[in-house]
This record gives structure tokens, sequence and C-alpha cells, in this order.
């Protein structure tokens, strides 16, 4: 079976999933107490008759499995619904935030990967020896670190009291910068974000890249190729990492959504305009089209996600067949 | 004319200072006018994102502040709560309080440069604002029809007197005059593009939204009023993080804070820098916060333990460490800021555990084998900023009179539900305005008729027919002696059986670079920006 | 068969020594047991009650030597107290998951066919759906109660439980001893309950061990974003409420961050040593 047939499988397969998630989210918001309606009436409280309209223009007033369907028909055609709130469409909404937090989650999961692997093949080298174990000690700190505690101490020691980075927000607007500054400016502002982000997740990467750099190195092949006197950079790398990258790649896949967890703790404690922060302001506000679309949304990037992993993988193994 | 103009209004709001106020607020501009500045930014915080840029539609502060800027009412307020022309120059309330006919001013334009008429006023309050936004149907529940006479003449004609209506006129928040050209198509207003890149009349022209970031705007160049406004761009920054929003008026990043952003734990720190104004802005609506007994509980429908839960709270200790000093401890249901109808006397509850601890033994609620008399819940928005910690302190300071509080933090929706449609609490408490007048604010979270899931305040379902008689002559009481009088009787049957703890009556600081002059005094009704600027 | 788990238990002095080969298992272990240690005795430990408050914003100092938050509530004590609550939580929603995982990995592996099917989907819904936001929604939606917390973390985190005990038991229920069982007239029950599940529990706790620490950061993370239950203290409150006043209260941020720090590193050095000595062929 070729890749591209694998991969259309593999996103038919995702179908009952998101059916099954749009239909535990949606019965889960409104079996929730409280209505949308006192949110937007305010605190003043309206007609009676103002009310049961606005209710009924919702479809709030409708038995639940006949908004369950409307709402899949939406969903079907494409359209994500208006905000109930600020009555924007949410799919704009969502587009408008998700650059900030892509912007923030590649950024670190290139850094965390690089140095991640980096110390991983490190302390794979000579296991037990010194190198190795102070890189482990700090890699077990760096996972115990929780990411938003983290986020605080950078912005007190490195925001606060050093004033070397800015605290909050993604750019200078004031300034009106453009083009080179504007991208300048912006790095700036991801210093700090992105750092706790990555020490967080280059943690686990190192750990994973050095159990199997480990396992690799102690293959038959990797012997042969030192045996033929290849150079020891060309062995780890050529021949070894390539093949201990693999449960590396998996557990990426797998630890997708909880890239995105630790993305709305950092949005929320840099005030990052991301998808995080929208998330959680549109639970404040018990906003119900735009918490669906964004939880629908994040079930495809997490599908996307595990579709990369999978191409990934086979770029990275030719060996794999798509049975 | 001026005498019509304001006589039914007089007679709520007992004011002879609106005729005085109004002529030496242009006096006072006047004298500004050549300090000021041509130019310059202005960049104001915000806490989150707005709920939208349609206050036609939505009724938050942070919206209206920000659509008061881009859009246009008829009239404004100064800082006493005088009424101003604004897009209307004049107007006109007939001797029975039944007709009120507003003259526009003539070449006002649309951003997109359609000409606005009378036609847009009459439509959109009609089918948009009072269709669309709770806070607008209660202000227009007087008004039987809108008329556009002609382009500049628009008349209201009301079923019965309802003298707030001019002054409500003014509030971004519920009188938003939406372009007709634009909304008039047929569709769901709440979903018209507009709704995301606003075309109004106001002195700045929208310019961008970077959602979760900041909003800015631009100068409108047609501006109906000559050499206004000064700013170039004005420019909302959301900053999520308290700390981090007082920070950035020191180091310069932004310039004002308004009272709906500010850190009540900032205040004292900001009042002390060098370069930075920070004051305390006084609302006619005058925000008291307090907490609902609900008087349907078995345990709380008993006066003395009210009582004696009112004497637990040390009132003191909440507005300093919940409020940073920010407020006043309250004596009754109507906030001090009410200069015309505060009053002091009443019954007063001073804290005394020890007279609790006395009333709830004599109640028939002694400790048990481990000291616990009973234990109830207390519920609020969590999103309110200092009740969180007032909570807190509550169920501390009851713990030692051996009532077990339980805090239930709700999300805004939630507890509006709870609260106000399945009275499911036992004690709730939040922020209430007792402004403007009494009989608007006040009146309706004690009267027996409000006792209504369908929209009624009166949550903690207390009912005393003596109370509402009071309450209901008061209101239609002509002499302003009289109307004094009565609601001191008021307030003195509501403290003697408590049905509520008033707890502080809240202050509304502002903080801004001292550089800035203008801007409006009343945080209640952020009118335009259209008169701030820089000094030279 | 009961046994094999006997067998293992009788061993436990070897366990021990496989376990404390590497000493960051012990000094893990040792974090751990202190933490355990402060929850259990905290009302002793703590120099300050539950709800007694004095001066807001004190510095660290010799009366509360790691200050004073905004209500003048002793952090030290808090700390102490919301040790409780983390404990309880890591517990009982480990306890939680573990229930339901083992419920549908047995029953999954031990039927198979349609039964297997339908459980897979619905373990894998569980999977992909986006945990922490699925938390968050139902807590904000729910009310935060401790309970709702630990529910909530139970139901979302018992996937890997199932899949891991469902592994197992395909392997286990080929095995000779099964047949054997079968082929006198044991029940279903008593083969799943007698004999195979002894077997597969290995991996089961020590899976479980490493998921308190997860369940533990879960609610500290919920609480930080004001998710928390108001009525116990707990590390993911305090370190919301710190958010506001960094510049003027660093002791409110620093040490609540400390300590949940040091018991996930000490309950994470615990769980690779028990992966270590429980079942080596899982080490990762």
């Amino acid at each position: 079976m070729s890749l591209g047939l694998y991969l259309i499988k593999r996103c038919l397969y995702a179908v009952p999933l998101m059916i099954g998630a749009i239909v535990l989210i949606f019965t889960l918001v409104r079996l929730a107490p409280g209505n949308p309606v006192d949110y937007i009436v305010g605190e003043m409280g309206a007609d009676p008759v103002v009310v049961a309209r606005l209710m009924a223009d919702m479809g709030l007033d409708q038995p639940i499995h006949v908004q369950l369907f409307a709402y899949v028909r939406q969903i079907l055609s494409g359209d994500l619904g208006y905000s109930f709130v600020s009555n924007a469409p949410v799919s704009m909404l969502i587009l408008d935030r998700l650059p900030a937090t892509l912007l923030l989650m590649v950024s670190q999961l290139v850094l965390s990967v690089i140095i991640g692997v980096a110390l991983g093949v490190m302390s794979a080298r000579k296991p037990g020896a010194s190198l190795d174990n102070s890189i482990t000690v700090f890699s077990l700190a760096a996972f115990a670190i929780p990411v938003f505690w983290l986020g605080q101490m950078l912005i007190l020691v490195a925001g606060y009291h050093l004033s070397w980075f800015p605290m909050q927000g993604m750019i200078n607007f004031r300034a009106r910068y453009s083009g080179w500054e504007y991208a300048l400016d912006v790095a700036y502002h991801m210093v700090l974000p992105v750092t706790a982000m990555t020490l967080l997740n280059l943690a686990l990467i190192q750990r994973l890249t050095r159990a199997s750099m480990i396992e690799v190195l102690g293959q038959d092949y990797v012997k042969v190729a030192r045996a033929k006197g290849l150079k020891e950079s060309t062995v780890l790398i050529r021949h070894a990492l390539r093949n201990a990258l693999l449960p590396v790649v998996t557990v990426i896949g797998l630890e997708f959504r909880s890239l995105i967890a630790g993305a709305v703790l950092t949005e929320t404690v840099f005030a990052w305009p991301g998808l995080g922060r929208l998330t959680f302001d549109a639970i404040g506000t018990r906003d119900y089209p735009l918490l669906m679309g964004m939880f629908l949304f994040i079930c495809v990037l997490v599908i996307i996600g595990n579709l990369i992993t999978d191409i990934l993988y086979a770029l990275l193994d030719p060996r794999i067949r798509y049975a | 004319m001026l005498l019509t103009k304001h006589g039914s209004l007089r007679r709520l709001l007992g004011a002879g200072i609106l005729v005085s106020s109004l002529t030496l607020g242009v006096v006072v501009q006047a004298q500004e006018a050549s300090e000021i500045e041509e130019g310059g930014v202005l960049v104001v915080v915000l806490p989150g994102d707005p709920q939208g840029l349609n206050s036609a539609l939505s009724t938050d502060t942070a919206s209206s502040n920000i659509v008061g800027q881009i859009y246009g009412t008829l009239v404004r307020l100064d800082a006493n709560g005088a009424v101003l022309p604004y897009m209307a120059e004049s107007w006109d309330i007939s001797a029975d309080g039944l007709t009120y006919t507003f003259k526009l001013y003539e070449g006002i334009k649309w951003h997109d440069g359609e000409a606005f008429t009378a036609d847009d006023v009459a439509w959109g309050l009609w089918n948009v604002n009072k269709e669309f936004n709770g806070a607008s149907a209660g202000l227009l529940a007087a008004v039987e029809s809108i008329e556009a006479v002609d382009d500049l003449t628009v008349v209201f004609n009301l079923s019965y007197p309802y003298p707030p209506l001019l002054a409500g006129l003014a509030y971004p928040n519920s009188a938003t005059i939406l372009p007709r050209h634009i909304y008039d198509n047929g569709g769901d207003p709440r979903q018209n593009p507009a709704n995301q890149a606003p075309i109004g009349t106001g002195p700045f022209k929208f310019s961008e939204n970077r959602a979760g970031s900041y909003i800015e705007l631009v100068r409108n160049e047609d501006y109906h009023i000559e050499g206004r406004p000064y700013l170039d761009r004005l420019i909302f920054q959301v900053i999520p993080n308290e700390a981090a929003r007082g920070l950035a008026l020191e180091r310069g990043d932004a310039d004002f804070i308004p009272y709906y952003s500010m850190s009540l734990s900032e205040y004292e720190r900001l009042s002390g820098i060098e370069g930075i104004d920070a004051t305390i802005h006084k609302r006619t609506i005058a925000g008291e916060y307090m907490a609902f007994f609900n008087t349907r509980n078995e345990i709380l429908a008993i006066k003395e333990v009210r009582q004696a839960l009112y004497h637990a709270v040390n009132r003191e200790e909440l507005l300093e460490k919940a409020a940073f000093g920010l407020g006043k401890v309250s004596t009754g249901p109507i906030s001090s800021a009410q200069d015309q109808f505060y009053t002091d006397a009443g019954t007063f509850y001073d804290f005394n555990p020890e007279l609790a601890e006395q009333l709830l033994d004599e109640a028939g609620f002694p400790r048990d084998s481990e000291g616990k008399r009973f234990s109830i819940r207390i519920s609020y928005d969590q999103k309110e900023g200092p009740m969180n910690n007032t909570a807190q302190l509550i169920r501390a300071q009851w713990a030692r009179i051996g009532v077990e509080l339980q805090v239930t933090p709700m999300e805004s929706g939630a507890w509006r539900e709870a609260v106000y449609r399945r009275w499911d609490f036992d004690i709730q408490m939040g922020t209430w305005a007792t402004g403007p007048d009494p009989a608007i604010g006040v009146q309706g979270i004690y009267t027996c008729e409000t006792i209504d899931p369908d929209g009624g305040r009166n949550a903690s379902g207390y009912c005393n027919e003596a109370l509402d008689k009071v309450f209901f002559a008061a209101a239609q009481e002509v002499d302003h002696e009289a109307r004094v009088g009565l609601y001191a009787e008021a307030v003195d049957i509501l403290t003697a059986d408590a049905p509520h703890m008033w707890l502080w009556d809240r202050f509304y600081p502002v903080a801004y670079n001292e550089g800035l002059v203008g801007l409006p005094g009343d945080p209640s009704a952020y009118g335009p920006f259209d008169n701030v600027g820089w000094k030279r | 068969m009961m046994q094999s788990l006997t067998l293992r238990m009788r061993r436990t002095s070897d366990l021990w020594n496989r376990f404390s080969r590497r000493n960051s298992s012990v000094i893990g272990l040792l974090g751990a047991v202190f933490f355990l240690a402060v929850a259990l005795f905290a009302n002793w430990l703590a120099p300050y009650g539950r709800l007694e408050m004095g001066l807001s914003f004190q510095p660290p100092s010799p009366d509360n030597w790691l200050g004073t938050d905004s209500l003048g509530s002793d952090v030290l004590s808090s700390i102490i107290y919301g040790a409780q609550t983390s404990l309880l939580v890591g517990f009982c929603a480990v306890a939680t998951s573990s229930v339901i995982g083992v419920v549908v990995g047995a029953l999954s592996g031990y039927y198979g066919g349609m039964v297997d099917n339908v459980f897979m989907r619905i373990t894998e819904l569980f999977q992909m759906v986006p945990q922490f936001f699925l938390a968050i929604i139902i807590i904000a939606l729910f009310g935060a109660s401790i309970w709702n917390v630990i529910f909530v973390i139970g139901i979302l985190t018992w996937p890997s439980t199932a899949r891991l005990l469902r592994g197992e038991f395909l392997a286990l229920k080929q095995r000779e001893f099964i047949e054997a069982g079968r082929s006198l007239g044991m029940s279903d029950f008593d083969l799943i309950m007698r004999e195979i599940l002894p077997n597969a529990l290995p991996p089961v706790i020590v899976n479980a061990s490493l998921q308190i620490s997860g369940a533990i950061l879960l609610e500290t993370s919920l609480s930080f974003l004001g998710l928390g239950d108001p009525n116990v203290m707990s590390w993911g409150m305090m370190l919301n409420s710190a958010q506001e006043y960094f510049n003027r209260a660093w002791w409110m941020a620093a040490f609540p961050g400390l300590a949940i720090f040091l018991t996930t590193l000490g309950l994470n050095l615990v769980g690779d040593g028990l992966n270590d000595a429980l079942n080596p062929r899982l080490r990762t």
C-alpha cells in the first residue's frame, strides 16, 4: 500500500473518533448548569419576553438531540457558528489566534528536539559517566518543574528584577514596528515563554533519545559500522541516531495533546494572545459555540499531529510497510 | 426651555447643579484647549478581550468604553452626571414627560462617508438595541415609538413618564447609535461583519483588532466637533495580569488604567510614583458590595441568625485585605456615594463575635461537640475581583463563631442562573449599583414583586409589605425632602431585618500618566475621549 | 495463579535490592515518604491553623519562615496543608483511573471480539481527546469541588492502564494454566479475578505509581487556572494568587512551586525505580 493510501485510511479512521468527540463535548456542555442567555442579558436582568426570544433564536428551547443534529449538520457544512459573546464567527476567532500559538509551539518543539536529541546522544555515548549523570539529573529536574511556575520564576527574575526581557505579551504595539524590526520584536517577546516550554519538553526528549541510543548502539550493525573503521561521528549520527529517533518521534506524536495543554498554561502566564487564553476566556463566559469549536479544532490538530508523526516515521524508517 | 428640558429630571436627581455644571464644563474645556497638544498616542489598559465591538449588542464596561469612541450617542454626561449635547444639538421634553424631541447636529458623517440622519437613530435603537440588548430593553421600556420626523429631528413617544431616559441615552452600553445603511440588510445584526470592523460617527475610527493583544483606533478627521479629537491614535491594550498592568503604566508602556482594569493592590504603590496620577473616581451609579441571604433557607429565614452572622463579619478587615482600603464600610442599602439620599441612620452591625455567638445560642444553634453550629454555602461570580479573598476572609471569621462556610465561586453564567433563576444558594455576593437614584438601584432588589425567576432581581426572597409601601411612595413622591425621608424609613426597616449584609461602598480608582488631560470624570459613562490629549 | 504473585512478594528483599541499585530511587523514596509524612501529620506540623490570618505580605521572618500571603495566611502552613490536598488527589484519582482501567482492560483482553472492539474505540476516543482541555471544561462547567477534580482526573487518565492490562490479558489468556482452569469448570469471573489479574498486575502498579505525580501536577495546573476547590488549600491555587503580586511578594510564588517541584521529582524517581525493579522489560 502506498503512503498516500495509508494516510487516507488513517484520516477515515479518525472520522468516528471525531464524531465521538463531538457527541461527548456537546452532551457535557449542555448538561452543565448555566445558561448563555443570562450572560448576554447582563446584571440588570431583562424582560422575560426578550429572554424567551433570545433562547429561541439560539435554538436553546429545542430538545437536546435536535440541537445536536443541527450542530453536526452545521459542522459538516464547514460552519462552526458564531460566538454567543462577541458575535464573531468562531472560525475567525480561532484562526486569529492560531498563528500566535503555532509560533510558540513550533519554536519550542524545534528547539527542544534539537537540544534534547543532542543531549541524549551525548549522554548515551558513555552511559554512567559524569557527563551522562549530570545531564540526567538536569533533565529529571526539568521534567518535574511545573511549566507555569517556571514561567512565573522567569518573569520574576529575568523580566522584573533584571529587566532583560519583556514579561507579557507578544509585541510592542506602541512602537509600530514593521518588517524585520517587527520579527525581532516578536522574537524578543518569545524568549521567556519559549524557554519555559523548551525546558519542559527537552527533558522528555533527552531521556527517550538516551534510552533508545543505548539500545541501538548495542546492535550488530553499529558494531559492524565501527569495525569498518567509520568515524565515530558518522557512526553515531548516520547509523545509530536515525534508528534511535523512531521511538522519539512516536512519543512526540502521542504527547501532542500535552504540548497543547502546556501552551494553555504558558499562554496564561505570559499573556500570550493565542488559543490557550482564548479557550480559557470562552469558559469564563460560557460561550458554547466557541468552546465547542475550539475543542473540535484541537481534536483536528491532534489528528494532524499524529499524521505528521506517521509521515516522519515513514521517512525515517523505509522498512515500514503499510498493511 | 431649560426648565422643560430638565424639569422632570430635576425631580428625580434633585439637581440644581445641572445648569451651572453645564456652563462650568464648557469653561474648563475652553481653558485647557490652548494647552493641549495636537496629536499623540494614548494607550489604555484592558483586562481581557472585550466581548465585542458593538455595544448595541453587548453590555460589558470594557466594550462600552471602546465602542464609545467609535460610535456616538445622542447626548453625553459631564463629570457630575449632567446631560450635555453630543450628536443631538438640543432637545425638548413635553410638559407631561411623554414626548422627547431631539434636534441633531447638521453634517455628521459615518466613518464610511454616508450622512448620519435621524432615521439611523430611530431604526437602530428600535430594531437592534431594544431587540438584542437587555439594558437597552429596560431603558426603552417606556418608549412606544421612535420617529424620524425629518433628517435632523427624532421624536421619542413614551407611554408613561420615565425621567431617567435622557441620561440613559448617554450610555454607550444601551444607547449606541448604529448605521442603518449597514445594519438594515435583512440579516441578523448579531452576525453583521461590521461588528468586527465597526463604522461609527465617533471621534475615532476603527483601525485594527489583534485579538488577545490590542485594538487600535485612529483619529476621525471628519468628526463633527471642530478641532477634536486631539489624539492621533488610541490603543486599547490587553494585559491580563494585574501586577503587570501597574508595571506597564510605571514603565511608560501604557498611559491610562481605567477602573475596570485597575488592580486594587497596585493603587497605593502607583499613587506614590512620580509622573503618575492615581485618583478615585466618583461613579454616579454608586456600586456597593453586598451579600444576599437566601431567606428561603430555613436557618437564614431567622432574623436573629442573619443579624448574628452580620455581626461576625469584620468588614474593616475585608475592606483592608480584599479591597486594599479602596472603599468605605457600608452602613446600609444606599451607598454613601449618593449624597442626596445617603443616611448613616438605621441599625449598624459592628464587628462583635461575642454578641454573634450569644444571638446564635439564643436562636437555637448551639455549638456541637466539635464546636460547630451549622454549615452554609457562599457563592459568587469568580470574575468579580475581590470576592475570592472576601469569601476566604469571611470563612475564617465565621469559623471563630462555629459557623462553617463553604466557598463556591462560580462562572458568571452559572452564578446568574443559580442565583436569579433557581434561587439555589445560601448566601451570594457581588457588587450592585444602588444609584443613580434609589428608585432605580435600590428598590428593585428588595420589593416583593421582584421575586421572580424571570428577570427579577430580589434573589434573597425577602418580602415585607410595609417596606414595599415606603418604596412605592418614594418613587412617586415629587418633593425631594419627602423622598429623602421615605428612603431613610426604608433604610431603617431593611437594616433592622438584615436580608443582606452590606459590606462596603465601592471606590473606583484609576491611574494615568500625569501628562494627560481631559479624561472623562464619570467612569460609568466612559464617553468619547475627544477632549483627551497630552499637555504641551 | 495466586502463587506467582506470592512468589514475587516473597522476593521482597530481591525487589528492594533491585530498587535500591540506583541512589536516585532511594533519594526519591525518601522525598516521597517525607511528603507523605508532612501530609499525614499536617495538623501537628503546621505552625499556624488553617484559618488563622495575620498581617498581609510579610516577607520571610522568624515568625513566618516563608512569609505571609495577601490575606495574611502563613505560606509555610499553607504549603503543609496543601500537601494533604495533593496527596488526596494523587491517590484517589489514580485509584479511580486504575479501577476503570482495570475493568475495561480486563474485559477487553479476556473476551476479545465485539467487547474488545467497543472498549478499544472508546479508549482511543479518550486517548485522542485533549485531556487537559476536557478537564478544564468539565471543572468549569460542573464546579470545582475536590471530588469533581478527582473524578475528572480519574476518568481522563484510565486509557493507559486499560491498554497495558489488555495487552497482558491477551498474552496470559493463551497460557496452559488458563486452559486448565477452564476445563475444570471455573467461571469467567473466577478466571479473571483469581488466575489472570494477579499475574497481570505488576506493570499496572508501575504505571499507577507514575500516574500519581501526573495527577498531582494536573490538579495543580487546574487550580493554577483558578479551577481548584476554594475550600481546601492547594499549591496550584497559591501560585494562582501569587501571580497578581509578583512584584511585591516573590515568596508567594517561589515556595509553593518548589514544593510541587520536589514532590513531583521524588515521585518520579520512585516510579522509575519501581519500573526497574518490577518489570525490567518495560524500561524506557
